[in-house]
């Protein structure tokens, strides 16, 4: 992994407390409660939203996505960089690091 | 869960023995609800309780748990105090409570309870009378009382009054001496089978009955604007309210159905319903 130095579990940013998340079937749906926008997590996304649920640290989210996907190491780190960014400017998560 | 735990009592006061608080006396913020025709609505809080007015008629304060206090409006009846009770103010209340109210009609049929949602004028009242002509009793005509829990999602009982349009009784044959009277569902509490989302067909062109189940994340925003909301804006209601429309859409199908507005096709139609969603 190329992010091994941050693997931390702060090198994410959390959840935000005003959305509500539920799997349905493969994605995940997101609603904001404040701003009343809703989002849907493609299956990758989904995976991703619950490890991310779970506590999971940065580098323990891209082995597990690079595992379970049989994706390379760099793509999984690039998808998370735009999926955080995308999180981030909806307030979806909160403004913390991405590591 | 009794219906008398779900439905509150309904008090009434004279504006002499109590003075109503109004919409322009509180510091709270005002939420507008409009409905069709002259329909009209304010939600506020104040004194200690949550108020709704419907301007012309009165007020109605209520608490989280208790009695609803309705204070008319000089002049008005106590009929059309408790018909607004049952049609404006109760769904509210309730969703204020903690329940979900879904703005539809709903027949109960073997699998449970049908729920029909739709714009005002989209036939929710009409096809809801026509089901119930094949056997499948009146369950609700304008808001439909839900909960969730780890046993599904169930329809609650609570009194009713069927409205019909005038048109919608002629095509229907309803003898105009049949009054609407308020009803209770004979049960408290149904599994909720099924959803319609009722569309007019565009044309007189397209097929008589178009029906499809939408998936859930469809669902779960073709629903939201018919989801009652006291206070939309206070965040813990908003995320109860998330949260159970999320897990109805998980757990009961949704349809979108479309139906010609010709009236002269409802039979048809019906039947069709009732073979491809009712079963």
């Amino acid at each position: 992994m190329s992010r091994s130095d941050s693997d931390d579990t702060t090198a994410l940013p959390l959840p935000s407390p005003d959305v509500v998340s539920r799997r349905l079937g493969d994605e995940v749906v997101l609603v904001h409660l404040q701003t009343n926008r809703i989002f849907a997590l493609n299956p990758t996304g989904a995976r991703f939203w619950e490890l991310l649920l779970g506590g999971m640290s940065r580098g323990e989210i891209e082995a597990t996505l690079g595992s379970e996907y049989e994706v390379p190491a760099e793509q999984v780190a690039a998808e998370i960089d735009i999926l955080v960014s995308e999180l981030r400017r909806e307030r979806i998560v909160g403004p913390g690091p991405t590591g | 869960m009794s219906n008398d735990e779900v439905v509150p009592r309904l008090e009434l006061v004279s504006p002499v023995d109590e003075e109503p608080l109004l919409p322009g006396e509180t510091e709270s913020g005002v939420e507008v609800w409009r409905g069709t025709g002259s329909y009209e609505a304010y939600g506020y809080d104040g004194r200690g309780y949550g108020w709704i007015q419907f301007p012309g008629l009165g007020v109605f304060r209520f608490r989280q748990s208790g009695s609803v206090v309705a204070i008319p409006e000089p002049g008005v009846s106590n009929n059309r105090v408790e018909d607004q009770y049952l049609r404006g103010a109760l769904p509210l209340v309730l969703q204020m409570r903690g329940h979900q109210v879904l703005h539809a009609s709903a027949v109960s049929t073997p699998s449970g309870v049908l729920a029909l949602c739709g714009v005002s004028g989209a036939g929710k009242s009409t096809l809801a009378h026509a089901l119930s002509r094949l056997g499948h009793s009146p369950w609700a005509d304008d808001a439909l009382v839900f909960a969730v829990s780890d046993a599904g999602v169930r329809a609650l009982g609570v009194p009713f009054e069927a409205r019909l349009s005038g048109e919608a009784r002629l095509a229907l044959a309803v003898d105009p001496r049949e009054s609407s009277v308020p009803t209770a569902p004979e049960r408290r509490a149904q599994p909720l089978y099924a959803v319609i989302v009722l569309e007019p067909a565009e044309d007189d062109t397209a097929p008589l009955t178009r029906i499809d189940r939408l998936a859930p994340i469809e669902a779960f925003t073709a629903l939201l604007p018919h989801a009652y909301a006291y206070r939309a804006g206070e965040i813990e209601r908003n995320r109860r309210l998330t949260t159970a429309y999320l897990a109805l859409v998980e757990s009961v199908p949704v349809y979108i159905v479309q139906l010609r507005r010709n009236l002269a096709d409802l039979p048809a139609a019906v039947d069709e319903l009732e073979a491809r969603v009712i079963r």
